[in-house]
């Protein structure tokens, strides 16, 4: 593990502490216990500084072909037919891997998946033929007059289904389509049949991309199409538009720096946002907050107003990060935050009025960044007291991508009522638990000394001095290059997390990971190291990592997997 | 409240032949189970309760002999316990001992668990069905195995409307939470896997069970309508199966069984539609599609859930259910029987009275409601001449025994009904048998001639046939 160059923090968790985090049966060429390798930040040195971007020496990998999500579905239907019904909200729920519901090896399709699709798609065709002659969307794909029969059948379902399936069509793809609408009782009817087919076919329900020899694993570049669909359901979780499409058919895409500048006008449209509840939402964590429940008898304060304002704060925050390009590490340190009049008073902020989300400046104030907003703070929390650990380890996890494995088999994590332990401070209890051996306190030292860094908030998220045990103590130490760091409080904590590198390699790989569904381990890590290099040096912000990643010949190529290196 | 169909109990006055009028009923009926000439068919229900019980409140107070209840499951009580809020008479019930020769207790039966270890509720949920150690990792996504409500399904449940189905009384965790310490919400809270260990979709909502079990049924909408839905669904079922199967050679590796599995899944939809539209006669009540309820309000969700499974069986619209009362860990409170806190929380009681009164407060209603709904079961007339409970086992169990100490042993276990052949209204003590060893009993008593199951089921459990 090379680490010279880098400015390794917590050199004990290194160390001592490896993630064990297994591997999804993805069939991708990592391995599980590879994580162990990635603690080191991204080299600031200048040897290989200019690695990524372009570069084509990273292995492409290989993941299974991705199914439409619940959301990717409902939004290619909202663009294909113009609808604002959510079909897939009733289709069985997408597993998460990695923390992200992109990830093609656990998106499965059982037959309560196809039950779905039969029955969104019978609904969607429905209500499109439903549309008047006149209506815009129905004239989009029925451009002759049905009534003349077959010819016009099969130049409605060419129409169609090149949107629908993000490519164009060939007649012989079609056949058994219009075959279909051959026999129904009136043209109508029978394209109607046929469309329901288009939306049930693989063809639609999958991001197929083709390989032209299936027993070549060598990398090959994306077709237009492919890079298209890649990059739309990236940003945006849905098919591709009218202009990325054009970009794809003149070949245009396939320019890196063509490929860049639809980044920027993807992230600036309207769309652009949609990362904030996709990627964002879920990188962060932010969904959990939606069912914390904090014990109302302790907590009398925390109300339903509160959660929102809290879910919305985070959103607010990373939107703008992702809108002003500030640079990913200042999420520890950002001295802005948004609350409305309800969280504001929670906080202690003065002078806000309103139910709107406002931006305010917490020059001043006892905030500073992510870990002192409430979605954070309180869904890291237990429901009666604060959790050090679980802050700690959210940290590590999501945003330092160097989470601690699980604790072992058979050791008995409580702490609270029936251990014995109820009667001293949560601070005192960790260290207790700290004891039970080396397994436990290899791991604890790091998360736990993060978490008390943060015992100035309390499970609901309020400032406090002291709790029931007496005055706070928020002071730790961390391991930086190998030598103690002493912090008091969670100022202090924020300065070292900003300045550890790991931040910006971990955004870069969940935003992989997100991006192009799959694990990006250890045999990955130059890869994730040369676009963390690529980011910082491009401003660091999230869209510069997009850009790095969508650039590089990870995202514009692909290979087929040799046989041998599929599990079947 | 009571869902009362609006045609149901009219036609029932009839009895069985009355109702072949109707002929949104017709696709309903039950056939006579595969392998039998005669007969109604047999059904399961795998019923998971969460967070443990108050063992000494459930334990039955006798050893193989006359079968007293404890106060959980028996007669309806006073509660004396001290604690401020009165149980209120509307949340009183029946007991089990109004169905003392349809039920039989086992206790002292374990579950597999992580080892070694103290256990966990994770860990309890995934084995429930399975018998199998739940993974102890958060991107888990298999088993490793099935559990035993799918493989009953694989042998009696092919000729339903849906061979199994598995449902909740709670929402699922939302994307992105933890469901324990290290372990994944896919296996972590579900009880419900196929043959490779992935979960079969759960559905919590009671408008979706009622679509997934009644969907189209209704009068409403037509036979013909209905009829001319589902020979269309087969018309592109089967352009897309031979699209995909042609497609199969051009796939890399890595993608060629993702299309297998969209395959076998459209050729299983295949078979369902068939199903569907080889109906035969009979009767039975249909539902009500009820949107009105609310999380929150426990009582109104668990009496339509009940109704809307005791009517699927006796539809013959699935012969296996499996159904999660609760998430394990669950912080749904019980203010209304004056238990307010999470049921989790609490569950963690330390030995303390006022922890455990809310326990026992919460597992005696609940028993309550168990209690309706097997006598619902038994109201409900089969079309053998006997009633659906005569016909159905359900086994009742839970993640972990006691709550606080989270162990898998000693775990409390009621089967009920006269499905799988057992001998009934007796308390039969174990001593560290195992749920897997049960299954294959279960298994075999109901058709399924299975001769072992998960990790330590390699024998039909003894003692439950005298």
């Amino acid at each position: 593990v090379a680490r010279a160059a880098s400015t390794a923090l917590f050199l004990a968790l290194a160390t001592g502490c490896g993630s064990s985090e297994s591997d999804p049966d993805d069939g991708n060429p990592s391995s599980p216990n590879d994580d162990a390798g990635a603690v080191g930040g991204p080299d600031s040195g200048g040897s290989g500084a200019d690695a990524g971007a372009d570069d084509t020496t990273f292995d492409v990998g290989f993941a299974p072909m991705g199914r439409l999500n619940r959301t990717q579905y409902n939004n290619t239907v909202h663009d294909l037919l113009g609808t604002t019904s959510n079909p897939a909200s009733r289709f069985p729920s997408d597993e998460l891997a990695m923390g992200f519901d992109t990830i093609s090896a656990v998106l499965g399709v059982q037959p309560e998946h196809i039950e779905g699709y039969l029955s969104a798609a019978h609904d969607l065709v429905t209500e499109f033929l439903a549309r008047t002659p006149d209506d815009p969307q129905r004239q989009r794909y029925i451009t002759c007059d049905l009534s003349t029969g077959a010819t016009c059948q099969l130049e409605v379902l060419r129409n169609f289904a090149t949107t629908a399936w993000r490519r164009p069509v060939s007649d012989a793809e079609l056949a058994p389509y219009t075959a279909l609408a051959a026999t129904g009782t009136t043209p109508e009817e029978g394209l109607a049949l046929a469309l329901r087919g288009v939306l049930s076919s693989s063809k639609f329900i999958f991001r197929m991309e083709l390989d032209p020899n299936i027993d070549d694993p060598a990398a090959h570049d994306l077709d237009g199409y492919q890079l298209a669909s890649r990059l739309s359901y990236f940003l945006w979780s849905t098919m591709p538009d009218t202009l990325l499409l054009d970009a794809a058919k003149s070949g245009a895409l396939l320019d890196p720096t063509t490929l860049a500048s639809e980044v920027d006008r993807m992230l600036g449209s309207e769309r652009g946002r949609t990362l904030v509840d996709t990627f964002g939402a879920q990188w962060l964590n932010i969904n959990r907050m939606q069912t914390v429940t904090p014990d109302q008898t302790l907590f009398a304060d925390f109300d339903e107003p509160l959660r929102q304002a809290m879910i919305q704060e985070t959103k607010s925050f990373f939107t703008d990060f992702l809108s002003n390009d500030l640079p990913v590490p200042q999420l520890f340190t950002a001295d802005f935050s948004y609350v409305n009049a309800r969280s504001a008073e929670h906080y202690g902020i003065k002078g806000i009025t309103g139910d709107a989300m406002q931006r305010v400046s917490l020059e001043g104030t006892d905030r500073l960044g992510l870990l002192t907003q409430g979605s954070f703070l309180v869904s890291n929390s237990n429901p009666t007291r604060t959790s050090p650990v679980k802050r700690g380890l959210y940290i590590l996890e999501r945003l330092l991508c160097s989470a601690p494995p699980a604790p072992p088999a058979g050791v008995n994590t409580n702490i609270d009522q029936g251990s014995g332990l109820e009667d001293l401070s949560v601070r005192e209890r960790l260290a207790e638990h700290q004891k039970k051996g080396e397994t436990c306190g290899s791991c604890h030292k790091v998360m736990d000394a993060i978490g008390l860094g943060l015992e100035n908030y309390d499970a609901i998220g309020k400032y406090r001095e002291a709790d029931e045990y007496g005055d706070i103590d928020a002071s730790g130490e961390l391991t930086v290059d190998g030598s103690p760091v002493a912090f008091e409080g969670t100022k202090d904590l924020a300065q070292i997390l900003t300045n550890d590198p790991r931040i910006t390699q971990c955004t870069v790989e969940k935003l992989l990971t997100f991006g192009l569904g799959r694990k990006f381990g250890a045999p990955d890590l130059e890869l994730k190291k040369a676009l963390a290099n690529t980011t910082v040096k491009d401003g660091g912000s999230l869209r510069a990592a997009i850009k790095a990643i969508v650039i590089s010949n990870v995202f514009r190529a692909r290979r087929a997997a040799a046989q041998s290196e599929v599990k079947l | 409240m009571k869902p009362n169909s609006r045609y149901g109990r009219r036609a029932f006055l009839g009895g069985a032949t009355v109702l072949i009028g109707l002929p949104f009923l017709e696709t309903l009926a039950p056939k006579p189970a595969r392998g039998q000439s005669t007969g109604a068919p047999k059904r399961f229900l795998g019923y998971f309760y969460p967070n443990g019980m108050v063992m000494d409140a459930w334990r039955p107070m006798d050893v193989d002999g006359d079968l007293i209840l404890g106060p959980s499951m028996g007669p309806a009580i006073t509660f004396d316990d001290g604690l401020p809020i009165a149980f209120p008479e509307s949340e009183q019930g029946p007991g089990l001992d109004q169905l003392k020769e349809h039920i039989l207790i086992l206790s002292g039966l374990q579950n597999t668990k992580q080892e070694p270890g103290t256990g966990d509720h994770s860990g309890g949920v995934g084995a429930f069905l399975t018998n199998r150690t739940t993974p102890r990792s958060s991107d888990a996504t298999s088993m490793g195995g099935p559990s035993i409500d799918f493989v009953i399904s694989q042998a009696i449940g092919q000729s339903t409307r849906r061979p199994y189905l598995a449902i909740a009384g709670e929402q699922a965790r939302p994307a992105g939470s933890t469901c324990d310490t290290g372990f994944s919400c896919a296996v972590g809270d579900h009880i419900s896997f196929d043959a490779d260990g992935r979960n079969l979709p759960r559905y919590d909502h009671p408008e979706d069970i009622f679509d997934q079990l009644f969907s189209g049924l209704d009068a409403s909408s037509g036979v013909d309508a209905l009829k001319q839905r589902w020979a269309q669904d087969q018309s592109v079922l089967d352009v897309i199966a031979a699209e995909a199967e042609a497609l199969k050679p051009a796939l890399s590796y890595q993608d060629k069984p993702r299309l297998e599995e969209y395959l076998t899944s459209v050729r299983e939809v295949e078979r369902r539609v068939g199903n569907l539209q080889s109906g035969g006669g009979g009767a039975c009540t249909l539902p009500e599609r009820t949107t009105t309820y609310s999380f929150e309000n426990g009582r109104v969700t668990i009496d339509i859930e009940h109704e809307l499974m005791a009517l699927a069986l006796q539809c013959d619209a699935t012969r296996v259910i499996s159904y999660m009362w609760g998430n394990s860990s669950n912080g749904r409170p019980h203010t209304f029987i004056g238990a307010p806190g999470g049921h989790h929380d609490i569950s963690h009681h330390g030995g303390r009275a006022e922890n455990l009164n809310k326990l026992r407060r919460i597992d005696y209603w609940w028993f309550r409601r168990f209690a309706e709904l097997l006598l619902r079961l038994k109201s409900l007339p089969d079309i053998d001449g006997r009633t659906v409970l005569d016909n159905t086992l359900v086994f009742l169990g839970t993640d972990v025994s006691d709550g606080d100490e989270h162990n898998h042993d000693d775990m409390p276990v009621v089967l009920a009904g006269g499905g799988a052949g057992f001998t009934m209204g007796r308390h039969v003590q174990y001593q560290g048998n195992w749920f897997g060893e049960l299954f294959v009993a279960i298994a075999n008593g109901l058709g399924a001639p299975i001769p072992s199951f998960g990790e330590k089921g390699t024998a039909p459990l003894p003692g439950l046939i005298t």
